[in-house]
């Protein structure tokens, strides 16, 4: 063999063991790759700016908080429970935190446009069936379950389920699959996109390797929010998410879209009878109960705490006495269902005044306060010592 | 002799951090096409 062809043969086996070396250290990154001084997902380290956190990355924020004895407590759901609103040092999360004490572990897993269990379900979900005491606080409103898969942050779910650290939950993967069916051609496409990706990367583990670069060394991508600095590596930007304005400036939005969006939430839920007055519509109730069937665990059920989250009063105070009567009869029928289903279910807000809400369903730092003492005592009754 | 000896064992060694940068490359383009972003050509560069 010449010496030409013994530098080419070993320039061709260079190739592989590179792309071999670059999956080895994805693997590696997989097991301890995390956000630092982490409190909650902000735009720079969320989906909005191009960073998606991997299944694992989420997984270990849990675990780096967890020690034997600790209760694991994992927040999920919406920017509601991501304390949209709250300045970071007053996020409800660690107020909760600092209400529950050294026996429990609180993680902030929500995103922002979340459904109720993406992401964060997914990770109580993986703890559990490592044994690890889980409890897991999520929120909704009523009628609105979702799937684990088919909206932004569904991505992890096939991460999750191609790295095997699901609960076996066939009822899951069928409903998932009957969904698409129905769904457009570009639906169906982008969802085999990802299950082709998922599966790919629990082989070559590239997501957690170029996260862990992204987050730690530099990003690759231009993205719209981080333009110019795009470049920049994800640790070195800080949490702007909006905190509460001045008094004067709250509630300024348009109060006819405001006002549809709250009776949104029991509009199409309920129905009016001369004789009896409202009562709940029952497609709908079947049609959350299914799901809510389909898409958790039995296993998870008895550890989740479902909040249903209420408008800010100076809404519901513009409803009709009948609008309200309507509005109420949903908020704990929805909550009567999940309860039915196994879970712990309350309805949070009702009792909030104007100030403690930033707008019309997030919560300022003294609505974060309350939200926490109260999911505090729901969590100890969960958890009796 | 050994200046060439040099040169050849040079040449190996840049064939060898060519051949790692490619694959750790191919690694890298794995990770840009699965990221959820479309059309790929506007967040390539």
């Amino acid at each position: 063999m010449t010496f030409l062809k013994i530098k080419n043969l070993v320039f061709l086996l260079a190739i592989p063991l590179g792309f071999g070396l670059a999956s080895w250290f994805g693997l590696n990154a997989e097991s301890y790759s995390k956000p630092s001084r982490f409190v909650r997902f902000h735009y720079h380290i969320s989906p909005e700016t191009l960073f998606f956190p991997t299944f694992s990355m989420l997984e270990n924020l849990a675990l780096s908080r967890w020690k034997p004895g600790k209760t694991i407590v994992i927040i999920a759901g919406n920017s509601i429970l991501n304390g949209y609103g709250q300045n970071e040092a007053d996020v409800w999360s660690l107020r909760l935190q600092d209400e529950l004490g050294d026996r429990y572990a609180v993680v902030n897993l929500s995103f922002r446009g979340a459904l109720p269990f993406e992401g964060g379900m997914l990770v109580a979900e993986s703890l559990q069936r490592r044994g690890l005491p889980v409890v897991l606080v999520t929120n909704t409103s009523p009628g609105t379950v979702g799937r684990v898969a088919g909206e932004t942050y569904g991505y992890l779910y096939y991460d999750a389920l191609y790295k095997q650290r699901l609960h076996s939950h066939p009822a899951r993967r069928a409903n998932i699959l009957e969904w698409e069916k129905t769904a457009s051609k570009s639906v169906r496409e982008q969802q085999t996109e990802l299950r082709r990706g998922a599966l790919l990367d629990s082989w070559f583990h590239f997501q957690g390797l170029w996260h862990h670069v992204a987050y730690r060394y530099f990003f690759t991508t231009w993205n719209q929010r981080t333009r110019l600095t795009f470049w920049r590596s994800r640790d070195k930007y800080i949490d702007d998410l909006p905190v509460e304005p001045g008094n004067e400036q709250r509630f300024q939005s348009d109060l006819s879209s405001e006002l549809a969006i709250t009776r949104g939430f029991s509009i199409n839920l309920a129905e009016f009878e001369e004789k009896i007055g409202w009562e709940l519509l029952q497609p709908p109730m079947e049609i959350a109960g299914d799901l809510i069937e389909d898409m958790i665990p039995k296993p998870i059920r008895a550890r989740t705490i479902v909040l249903l989250s209420q408008n800010a009063p100076i809404y519901r105070s513009k409803l009709t006495n009948r609008e309200r009567d309507r509005d109420e009869l949903v908020f704990k029928g929805y909550a009567a269902l999940w309860q039915s289903y196994g879970f712990t279910c309350k309805i949070v807000g009702e009792d909030f005044d104007n100030q403690d809400f930033y707008d019309r369903s997030h919560l300022t730092a003294t609505g974060g306060r309350k939200l926490a003492l109260q999911v505090a005592d729901y969590v100890r009754q969960l958890t009796p010592p | 002799m050994i200046p060439y000896l040099l040169r050849q064992s040079g040449a190996l060694a840049l064939r060898v951090f060519l051949g790692l940068a490619i694959g750790g490359f191919a690694h890298y383009l794995l990770y840009r096409l699965f990221l959820p972003v479309q059309p790929f050509i506007y967040v390539a560069f």
